[in-house]
Formats: C-alpha cells, structure tokens, sequence
C-alpha cells in the first residue's frame, strides 16, 4: 500500500513538472520555429525556411537594442546603489519603521506598469514645473525610473541571501578587532554576493523588457527594444520580432550560464 | 601616488561614461520633434518628409516614437509647461478632435500651412492636418470567393456563417459602418449593436489584431473580414493575394494625422512639417509603400499603385465619422463590444 502511494506520489510529481516544462519550453520551441519561416507574413505552413531574419536584427533593432543595453545597465548601478545597502540594513538591523521601509521598496512592484509610467510622467512634470529642471522626456528620468521598478528585486534577492546566513561570523569579526567596515566589505558583502550578482540580473533584465515605462518616458529621439518591437508589429507580423526574441532568450541564457559559472545562483533563486 | 588597479580604472571609466548615459541628447539649433508611431510609419516619414524637404530646408526632425494613446496622454498632462517635448503629434482623426475640442492644439491656416489649400473638403479640420487615410471595405480571398458580398448585410446570410472574421481594436468603427448600413448616418448605435448581436450569433470570428485575419484567411477558418483598404493591399504585396470590396451602403474612412501642440517648442518648424506633409511627393510616397490614399487634390496616383487604391465607379459612398459623437460614445462602445461581442 506504501509502495503505491509512494509510486502515485512520484508519478503525479513527475506528471506536474513534465506539465510545467512543457507550458514554459513549448512557447520558446514555437518562436524558435517561426523565426525561421521564409514567409513575410505569418502564415502556417510556411513555403520554407531560412535564417535570414536573424542578420535583419541589427538592421532593424540595432539602436534600439543599444538603447536598451545602455538603460538597463544603468538601471542595475542604480539599483544595487540603492537595494544593496537597503537590503543589508534591514536584513542585519532592527529599527523603528523597518516593517514600513520593506513595504515601500516593494511597492514598485504592484503598481500596474501603464499606471506607474503615467503616474512618473505626471511627477516629472510637476517637478520641471516647479523647479524649472528638464526632466520630461529626458534619459535622466527613464533612468530612475527604471531604478524605481528594479531596487525591489535587488532588495528582495540580498534579502534572501543574507537569510542562510547567520550573524556568527560577523560577530566573530568585530570581536577579533575589525571595525564595522572592515566586517562589511569582508563577510557582509561576500555573504551577500550571490544575491547582488542575481539582483543585478534580474534588475537588468526586467529593465530590459519593460515596455510601460518607455511608452511614457523615452526622450525625442530614443526608442527601447520593446517599444520598437511593438511600434514594428503595427506595420509587419514577420518572423523577424520571434527572431529578436530568440536572440533576446539566447542572451539571457548564456548570461545565466556564465553568472553561474561564478556564482551558485541556484543558492538565492529557487 | 600607488599604482593604479584594474578596479581603479573601471571606476573611473564608469564615472566618465555617466553623463553619456544620463544626459539628453543635444540637438541642432533648428529642430522639430515629432511624436509618432515607429515601425515603417516612422520610416516613411523620414523618407518622403524629414530628409529631402526638412533637411534641405535645414530642419533635423527627430522623432519621439510611441504609441498613440500614450502621445495624447502625454499631451494632456504637460499642457501646463511652457515648453512641452513635440513639436507635433501624430495622432487619428478622433483623437486631433479631441486634443482640438480640449484646447490643447494650435488653429491651423493656409497662412502657416499654405498646402492646406489643396487637403480633400470631406477631411478639413481646424487644428489637425490629415496626412493618410482610407477605407473600411470586406475582404475577400478571390481564389476561393467568387461572388464577394456587396454589403454588410450579406454577411449574416447562412452561406457565411463562421466564415467572417473581425478585428476587436476597431470595434467602433465596425460599429460605425452597421450604423451606416442600419440607418444611413455613422451614430446610430442602438440598430448598429443588434445587428452586430445578429452577426455575433451567424459566427462571426474575432481577432486581436488586424494581421492576425492573414492567417485565418490562409487556413480557410475565415473566408471574408471586414478590414482597412490600406491593410489588404499591404497584404497583396506581401504576397497573400486578397481583394476588396466597398460596402453598397458606404464606407467609413480611418484618417491619421498630425496636430500641433500650443507648447510646441519650434512652431515655424512645425508649420513646415505639416506642409511638407502634404506635398504631392510625401503624399505619394506614403501611398505607394502603405496602401493610404493622398489626402490632397494634387498628388495623383499612377500605375500599378494607382490601379490597386483605385476608388471604383460607381465611386462608392465614402463616409467621415461624426467626430464630435465618436469621440464621446468611444469608450462605451467599446465597453459594449468586450462585453457582447468578444466572449459570446
């Protein structure tokens, strides 16, 4: 009787991650497949296929992607500036409004996007207003706002790390001499490095593909990989946007790969 | 001084790098920021408008590429600044009305935009400049449909059940053409909504976007759908052979244009624009890369562009919207549509 409840639970188990592999790798295997259809419009089943969409990238999205590149990398400085020190102070000390101070770095992200870009747009706005400054429609401002929608992960993922790991060897160091900076850059920080290397990811990543946000704050003159995706798909439904997201999907990848390879993400992302 | 270290040097070279990333980017002395839709739209702007008449003139365009609700928002919002970010806005006709009947756009005259002069009488406006547009016609797969239906109507005939499809982001406009079936005026919602209903229930097959009909068209799940002119013809040159038909009741015209913003930082630059907007070769250009018919009077088309956007004769009944009404009854019908039309 064991035997077999042990047997269903392992079969039900296997059932529900078989299921679950399935829902995320069947949308990447069918945009792996139409992005080399040799057709200009989507259509089933295609006449041949080819791989010329894939050089058509940089033609099509190449500023745009290094919009993007340069945004997201700013976003995760910005981000690991801010969420770093945040999530180390509310992960090793206790004070008044600490519980307040961990709501409000999540906010950011319950706020629905299209509200939350409008909502910046409307306080960059106010702010040139009263301060005469030139926020609106400035880099500057789609910067922090991207910051603003990024810190919480990073927060949240040193947060997670420093959780396994206990007091002890910090207390050990202060009682052998180090001061409190010494304790931080020699235990705290390393303690935390896997959580700031997947933050760091993850900043970049949702940066990357956030789409809200620079519908509302991208300067004159400056178009995201995800506007000009969505500004393409207006006038085309070729393969060439499943293109650009199978490249997208490869660069993340081998970036996981690499981070990997040098810090255990598995320790903080599971 | 100690020796410089790899990390010293990133550093630096990260805190020299900063202003590169943060700071707006500077622009010539004569410039005119144009808010508009990217992809080829964008393109062709830049083709038939900004480079040989703008440059020339010694006006560098740059473009704020987006989509339109997000532009009118944005509109609204930064009407209290002195200066806002466009100098023009690319938006449609219900929109430009709304922007003009908010107060929020400058009058425009044949003084500062002397080509108004020659922009067609139906699709005069006091503050929007129309720059394209066409016609909501039934689209058909000759290979497969020889006698097309001639009006709306003929779409709930038995012979059609579950083969028409239909695109939800035009709800209104479908709305507006059952209207003119039902009635003869764009307004008539009430009669537009039950013959929709009728239709609803013959099988009428929707679609989220307006290219997701190509598919449908190919698999044969739909054999007719009711679409822009302009669309169908994008889809014969890339190769799926489709044709349209005019309704016999008529046919509602989709106008895109351009208004300018009273906060408009480079006005006199804005004002060239939208001339140059309307000059027979940008005219032309747009109509043989989009299928979007010239606005003016004085840009012709000729050969095979002019054989496929040909209006046929009988020329058939081309009706503009009542804007004032559509602008208003918008969001309710499209309210109506999500509740009746898209999951029944």
């Amino acid at each position: 009787m064991t035997d077999a409840l042990a047997w269903c639970e392992r079969s039900a188990v296997t059932a529900l991650v078989a299921a679950g592999a399935a829902l995320i790798g069947v949308p990447l295997l069918l945009t792996l497949y139409l992005s080399v259809f040799d057709e200009k419009l989507i259509l089933f089943p295609p006449h041949a296929y080819t791989l010329a969409w894939y050089p058509a990238i940089a033609a099509n999205f190449g500023a745009p992607i290094w919009t993007s590149l340069r945004l997201g990398c700013a976003a995760v400085a910005g981000s690991l500036a801010l969420g770093v020190p945040a999530g180390i102070g509310l992960s090793r000390h206790r004070f008044r409004g600490r519980g307040a101070v961990s709501t409000l770095l999540l906010a950011p992200l319950t706020v629905p996007g299209i509200a939350l870009g409008l909502a910046i747009y409307v306080a960059l706005i106010w702010i040139d207003e009263q301060a005469g400054s030139a926020l609106t429609g400035s880099m500057a401002g789609l910067v922090l706002a991207h910051v603003l929608i990024t810190t919480p992960w990073v927060v949240r993922l040193c947060l997670a790390s420093l959780a396994n790991h206990g007091r002890d060897t910090e207390e050990a160091a202060a009682s052998l001499g180090a001061r409190p900076a010494t304790v931080l850059w020699r235990v705290t920080l390393p303690a935390v490095r896997p959580g700031i290397v997947a933050g760091g990811l993850f900043a970049f990543v949702i940066s990357f593909e956030n789409l809200e946000l620079a519908l509302f704050l991208t300067s004159p003159g400056v178009t995201t990989l995800p506007v000009a995706v969505l500004q393409y798909l207006e006038y085309h439904i070729d393969p060439l946007v499943a293109a650009v997201a199978v490249a997208q999907m490869a660069g993340v990848a081998v970036l996981l790969l690499l981070l990997d390879r040098f810090v255990r993400l598995g320790r903080v992302v599971r | 001084m100690p020796p410089m270290s790899r990390r010293h040097v990133l550093a630096g070279a990260s805190l020299l790098a900063a202003p590169a990333l943060l700071t707006r980017r500077a622009h010539a002395a004569e410039t005119c920021v144009v808010g508009t839709w990217g992809g080829d739209y964008a393109r062709l702007l830049r083709e038939n408008i900004d480079d040989p008449i703008l440059k020339p003139a010694g006006i560098d365009v740059v473009q704020d590429v987006g989509d339109e609700q997000p532009r009118v928002a944005k509109t609204y919002a930064q009407r209290k600044l002195p200066h806002g970010t466009v100098d023009i806005a690319c938006v449609g006709a219900v929109n430009g009305y709304r922007l003009t009947d908010a107060d929020l756009v400058e009058p425009l005259t044949e003084e500062n935009v002397p080509n108004l002069k020659h922009v067609l009488p139906d699709l005069r406006s006091p503050a929007f400049v129309p720059h394209i547009y066409s016609a909501q016609v039934i689209v058909y797969n000759p290979e497969i449909v020889k006698a097309p239906p001639q009006s709306l109507a003929d779409l709930l005939a038995p012979e059609w059940k579950g083969k028409v499809g239909m695109v939800s982001t035009v709800a209104p406009w479908v709305l507006m053409a059952a209207s003119l079936l039902k009635s003869g005026t764009t307004t008539d919602f009430d009669a537009a909504k039950d013959f929709m209903l009728k239709l609803n229930a013959n099988g009428l097959r929707l679609y989220p976007e307006t290219d997701s009909l190509a598919p449908a068209f190919k698999s044969g799940e739909i054999e007719v759908g009711v679409i822009w002119l302009a669309r169908s013809f994008m889809w014969r040159n890339g190769g799926f052979p489709v044709k349209g038909q005019f309704p016999s009741e008529g046919a509602i015209l989709y106008v895109s244009g351009m208004v300018l913003p009273k906060n408009a930082p480079n006005k006199a630059a804005a004002f060239g624009y939208m001339n140059a907007l309307l000059a027979p070769s940008a005219q032309q250009g747009f109509a043989a890369h989009m299928g979007y018919l010239p606005t003016v009077d004085d840009a012709p088309l000729s050969g095979t562009v002019g054989e496929q956007l040909a209006i046929p004769e009988p020329r058939p009944k081309l009706v503009v919207p009542d804007y004032a009404v559509i602008s208003k009854a918008m969001p309710d019908l499209n309210d109506w549509w999500l509740k009746n039309m898209q999951h029944s």
